[in-house]
Parts: C-alpha cells; sequence; structure tokens
C-alpha cells in the first residue's frame, strides 16, 4: 500500500478518534473510570515503546553502546528536572555533536 | 482569541524544530516531500506520523504501520471526553472543523482557560487563537523539513531527534507509578520484542505497558 494511502488512513482514524466523544455533543457526561483509566496509560506506554526501540535497537538487534546512549540518559534527565521539551532536545543533540564521530 | 494565542505561546517554540525533524524524518524514509506535508495537514499529531514514516521505510505491513500510529492518537479519545461538553456549545460550522486541530497544546491550555470561564463565546474564541496559533509553526517547520530533507548531512546526526523526541514527551507523560510501570514495561517489550517482524513489538510493547499500567494502579473506589 502506497505511503500516501497509509497516510489518508492514518489522518481518517485520527479525525474519528478526536470526534469521537465531541460527536455525542456533551451528552455523554462522564466515561467509564476503567476506560479513562487504560486511556491514561497509553502515552507512557506508547511513547516509552517508541523512545526505547528507536534508542536501544538497530534493526532488529541491540545497538552497541555510544554517544547515542549517554545523550539518551541526558536527555531524560533534563526533561525530567525541568519538564522543558526544547532544553531537553537541544542537549540531547548537542551532546551527540560533541562526541559523535 | 489573543488570550489564547498568549497562553499556548511558551508551547509552540517546539512545534517549529518538531516540524522540522517529521519533515526531514519523512524523506529519509522514502515518503515525498508532498505526501510528507499532507501527512501534517490530515494527521495532525507529531508523535503519530513520526512512527508512522518510519514504520514505512522499514517496510512494516501497512496494517502496522497504520494502527501504531492510531494507537499513538488514542491519546486524544481522552480530551475529546473532557472537551465534548464546551465543545457542545460551539456552532456545528465550527465544532467540526475544529475538532481537527484538537492537539494536546490546544487541549490542555484551553481546558484550564475553561475551568474559569464559562462564556461560550469566549471560550470558541480562545480555542481558535490557541489551536490555530499552534498548528502554525508546526506546518511550516514540516514544509521546511520536507523540501531541505535530502540536503541535510548525516553529519548532523538528526537520525538521534527520533529517540530524543520521543523522550522529550515521554518523560512529562509520566504522572506517576503506575504510568511509570506502564513506561518500564513498555518500553522493554519493545525492545525484547525485537525479533517480532513489521514493527510489531511496538504494538506489543504498547499493550503489555497499557496492562501494566492498568494492573498497578489502585483499583477505583467502589461507588465512585
Amino acid at each position: 500500500m502506497s505511503p500516501l494511502t497509509q497516510i489518508l488512513l492514518a489522518g481518517l482514524g485520527t479525525y474519528l478518534i478526536r470526534v469521537s466523544f465531541i460527536a455525542f455533543g456533551g451528552r455523554l457526561r462522564s466515561i467509564p473510570p476503567r476506560v479513562e483509566l487504560a486511556l491514561s496509560m497509553i502515552p507512557p506506554a506508547v511513547l516509552a515503546s517508541i523512545a526505547a526501540s528507536s534508542l536501544l535497537l538497530e534493526g532488529d538487534e541491540l545497538r552497541g553502546l555510544d554517544e547515542w546512549h549517554i545523550a539518551g540518559v541526558a536527555a531524560a534527565l533534563v526533561a525530567w528536572r525541568t519538564k522543558n521539551v526544547a532544553l531537553c532536545l537541544s542537549v540531547g543533540m548537542a551532546i551527540v555533536w560533541a562526541i559523535g564521530p | 482569541m489573543a488570550a489564547g494565542v498568549r497562553r499556548i505561546f511558551p508551547l509552540t517554540i517546539i512545534a517549529g524544530p518538531f516540524g522540522l525533524i517529521y519533515g526531514v524524518t519523512a524523506v529519509e524514509n522514502g515518503i515525498s516531500s508532498f505526501d510528507a506535508i499532507l501527512g501534517s495537514f490530515l494527521i495532525m499529531g507529531g508523535a503519530a506520523q513520526i512512527a508512522l514514516v518510519e514504520l514505512i521505510g522499514e517496510e512494516a505491513s501497512w496494517g502496522v504501520a497504520v494502527s501504531t500510529a492510531l494507537i499513538i492518537n488514542l491519546r486524544f479519545a481522552l480530551y475529546s471526553a473532557t472537551i465534548a461538553s464546551s465543545f457542545a456549545e460551539f456552532p456545528k460550522r465550527w465544532r467540526f472543523p475544529l475538532t481537527h486541530v484538537l492537539t494536546d497544546q490546544a487541549a490542555v491550555t484551553s481546558l484550564m482557560e475553561f475551568e474559569t470561564q464559562r462564556d461560550p463565546f469566549y471560550r470558541l474564541w480562545f480555542f481558535i487563537g490557541s489551536a490555530a496559533f499552534f498548528v502554525s509553526p508546526w506546518l511550516i517547520g514540516t514544509t521546511i523539513g520536507a523540501l531541505v530533507g535530502g540536503e541535510i548531512s548525516d553529519g548532523w546526526q538528526l537520525g538521534f531527534a527520533v529517540p530524543a523526541t520521543f523522550i522529550a514527551l515521554l518523560v512529562p507523560s509520566i504522572k506517576n507509578r503506575p504510568m511509570l510501570v506502564a513506561a518500564v514495561v513498555g518500553g522493554s517489550v519493545a525492545v525484547a520484542g525485537s525479533f517480532l517482524p513489521n514493527g510489531l513489538n511496538i504494538i506489543a510493547g504498547a499493550f503489555s505497558g497499557i496492562a501494566a499500567g492498568v494492573l498497578a494502579s489502585p483499583s477505583p473506589e467502589p461507588g465512585s
């Protein structure tokens, strides 16, 4: 399937997710606590899966230890202490540039 | 409207560079500049878009690529639920187009403002101001990244921007201990499942992380 078709499908699906509760015009006052709990776990679970595999894997092998690991840990520490996304990205990239090949 | 722009301003600083990273990542993965730019207009969700173009680049099956993007965007259902009663007071001709620009940043900013501002007209223009102002640098960054993407040399190490971006989004998303469990289990399963074909390790990580986070949560109080 062409990249364009996959982008179109993802766009359509994302709109349907966004409109889900809005389409009911606010008549659904509350969502069940279990559903809300599961939804709240999506960002940490999914973002960690992608962060870990893009940082630690190369194809289906573990990457050898290199500047990416150091920069990744530093970026995580900056994000944790400052909550500042821009600073976290800048520090991570600066370390990779400074000690990379 | 000006209030919406003002409130969201600090959050837009990252939108331009983030759009740039997505645009470059997309063309590096063999997506045409046109498709990459269209992706930002149609999906309006950076994390899902980066994951989608990476999976397309790895030649994952389309089912896995699209489902991974949609699982990442499932969090918008949570915003949809919490903002629905405010949106219900907007005219229909605004309500459904504005749904498309319901980003994390616009939702969080607006929901905070709506706690103290009850007037539907004020809320409508606050949302328009914040949402529209936020997506502009995102779309501009995407366009620049998609057009110059191929020109950027490997020496820039932009490949690291992908994990860096996800780390930057992940860390603030962890707000309590069960969410930390969800992240640790999700990340570990995704790495341990690297032998799975087609990027299925991401989906395996996502679902085991969600399940672990739910199991690690205190059970809801009876009657609540």
